[in-house]
């Protein structure tokens, strides 16, 4: 009891902004929660009578999940390396959020982008700063050209984002198989699906390059270009007029609709910047993690990045810190199912915790006692067929 | 707070100009004594009647040379009332067209140069509020006619 009121003053204490607090007690939940379940799933010990065993299980787990996530030089650039298109595509998610809009299309703009973004890459050999820069673009024009798919789709016949983004996800990850096929992307000596490499030079150069002898730190420049993006959403939000429109657009239509702008172009334009950013995100990962395409590079980032955008609330710092955070479980997770007996699928049942009770903020409210004002945490989406 | 400034003086180019599109919305608060305990709360948090002078101090405040206002001061308080109707009166002393549609006989008689009262759909008598009573604008909304005129 005691430490539960700790606990809670602790939480009263670290924010003064409610919405920040819930989302950093919901997470703190979902380790309660998670506690339980590694508790749990250590049957033997349990069979055994033995809790204090048990519990230390969820000691170490958990402190295996810190040392892999940020114990060492190499675990952060761990971390770093699964947060970048983390980032990128949870911006992605973020911006069509604001504008109203469920991009959920997140995965098949990433594989558009890093496929036109590997054409570049293999294709040319060329000085890498000139190379390099053109490949990143390349992989912002391919998922920009994707995004507006659905964008278009919406303005003009009002077919709803969820539904065709779905879908584009769908013939993305075909289109790519296919891709992958022909003479243009298949590696010379291979029968399977798997794509030339792209050339040295334009590779994404390493993050920690500078440090000759510590060729095991994977973590690429392109965590670089996923900061930029996000300094580059929170101006556009915040400083731009078109940012202006998005938010008016996303929190009431009827509004903007009235106040004469545009809305069937901002509808494609939302989508094509969310386009540009998961585009980014394919290109970091074909340009600096793999250095060559195969048919699932995108992975479930995709869908990770709803997650993580819900998480952050769209905003851009929000969105940052949450692709961080899942980063850093991701990163974390591996090491922990090293350490311990603990798989690393705990991981994916925390996230999922995360967003659950983020997603219910009262629950989080009557479980740790917190008497606030109700206040308007702000109206992330519109629902269905609006 | 104060939505739809997106263009005019409060944008060059493409970038917005945060701190004059803020300092007229405290402008306007202060102006039309908008109740509200800071520019940066949403609109749909305020009462009923601040909701509506938010509307009307947003409306009145770019150039306008129509302005038609449906039931322009409803809900709110008396001395905001007042305010509105000077402003309205401004506004058509600007040279701009107002018409003003409420079921406030008192404001459409203090404001109107011309009145107009509809019957069934249809317009039954073009008056002169200064020459004319309530109680005969009255009479013309319920489809009858003043005796004064019946007589004559």
């Amino acid at each position: 009891m005691k430490i539960v009121a700790t606990l809670r003053k602790v939480a009263d204490r670290i924010a003064r902004t409610s919405s920040f607090r819930i989302t950093l007690l919901a997470v703190l939940s979902a380790m309660v929660v998670g506690a339980f379940i590694i508790i749990l799933s250590d049957i033997n010990k349990l069979q055994n009578g033995d809790i204090l065993g048990a519990t230390k299980t969820v000691g170490s787990a958990y402190w295996a999940l810190v040392v892999g996530s940020v114990g060492s030089l190499r675990a952060i650039s761990a971390t770093i390396n699964s947060a970048t298109p983390l980032i990128l595509c949870g911006v992605s998610v973020a911006v069509a959020f604001k504008a109203g809009l469920f991009n959920i299309g997140a995965t098949g703009q990433m594989l558009a982008g890093g496929m036109s973004a590997l054409w570049v890459g293999f294709a040319m050999d060329g000085p890498g700063y000139i190379q390099v820069p053109l490949a990143v673009l390349a992989g912002a024009v391919g998922g920009a050209a994707f995004g507006a798919i659905p964008g278009i789709l919406k303005a003009r016949t009002g077919a709803h984002e969820v539904i065709t983004t779905i879908m584009l996800n769908n013939m993305a990850g075909f289109l790519v198989l296919w891709l992958l096929k022909t003479n243009l992307y298949q590696r010379e000596d291979r029968t399977d699906p798997i794509s030339k490499f792209v050339t040295p030079t334009g590779r994404l150069p390493r993050l920690f390059g500078f440090l000759s002898d510590r060729p095991d730190l994977v973590a690429h420049t392109g965590f670089v270009v996923a900061i930029l993006a996000v300094i580059v959403y929170w101006w556009f939000l915040n400083r731009s007029t078109t940012g202006f429109e998005f938010r008016a657009f996303g929190m009431n239509a009827d509004a903007a609709q009235y106040a004469g702008m545009h809305t069937k172009r901002l509808t494609v334009m939302a989508m094509m910047f969310a386009g540009a950013f998961a585009g980014l995100a394919g290109s970091a990962e074909v340009l600096g993690t793999y250095g060559y395409g195969s048919q699932n590079f995108a992975g479930d980032i995709g869908f990770d990045a709803i997650a993580i955008a819900l998480l952050g609330r769209s905003t851009p710092l929000g969105t940052l810190l949450a692709a961080l955070l899942f980063g850093a479980l991701q990163a974390g997770g591996r090491q922990m199912q090293a350490n311990t007996d603990v798989p690393i699928d705990l991981i994916v049942v925390l996230r999922a915790l995360i967003v659950m009770f983020i997603a219910a903020p009262l629950l989080i409210k009557a479980m740790w006692r917190i008497k606030v004002a109700p206040t308007s945490l702000g109206q992330t989406f519109r629902g269905w067929g609006s | 707070m104060l939505t739809r400034y997106h263009d005019e003086e409060f944008s060059h180019g493409i970038v917005m100009d945060w701190p004059v599109a803020h300092s007229v919305a405290e402008n306007l608060i202060a102006e039309y004594d908008i109740r509200t305990p800071s520019a940066d709360i949403e609109a749909s948090t305020l009462s009923g009647g601040n909701q509506q002078k938010v509307i009307v101090a947003r409306e009145l405040s770019r150039p306008l040379r129509l302005s038609i206002a449906a039931q322009p001061t409803r809900g709110v308080d008396v001395g905001s009332i007042e305010y509105i109707h000077s402003r309205i009166i401004k506004e058509r002393d600007a040279g701009t067209a107002v018409l003003i549609v409420s079921t406030e006989l008192d404001e459409v008689m203090a404001l109107s140069d011309r009145l107009l009262v509809m019957y069934r759909g249809k317009i039954v008598a073009d008056l002169d509020p200064k020459v004319t009573s309530a109680m005969d604008v009255g009479l013309y909304m319920a489809g009858s006619r003043p005796a004064s005129v019946v007589n004559a």
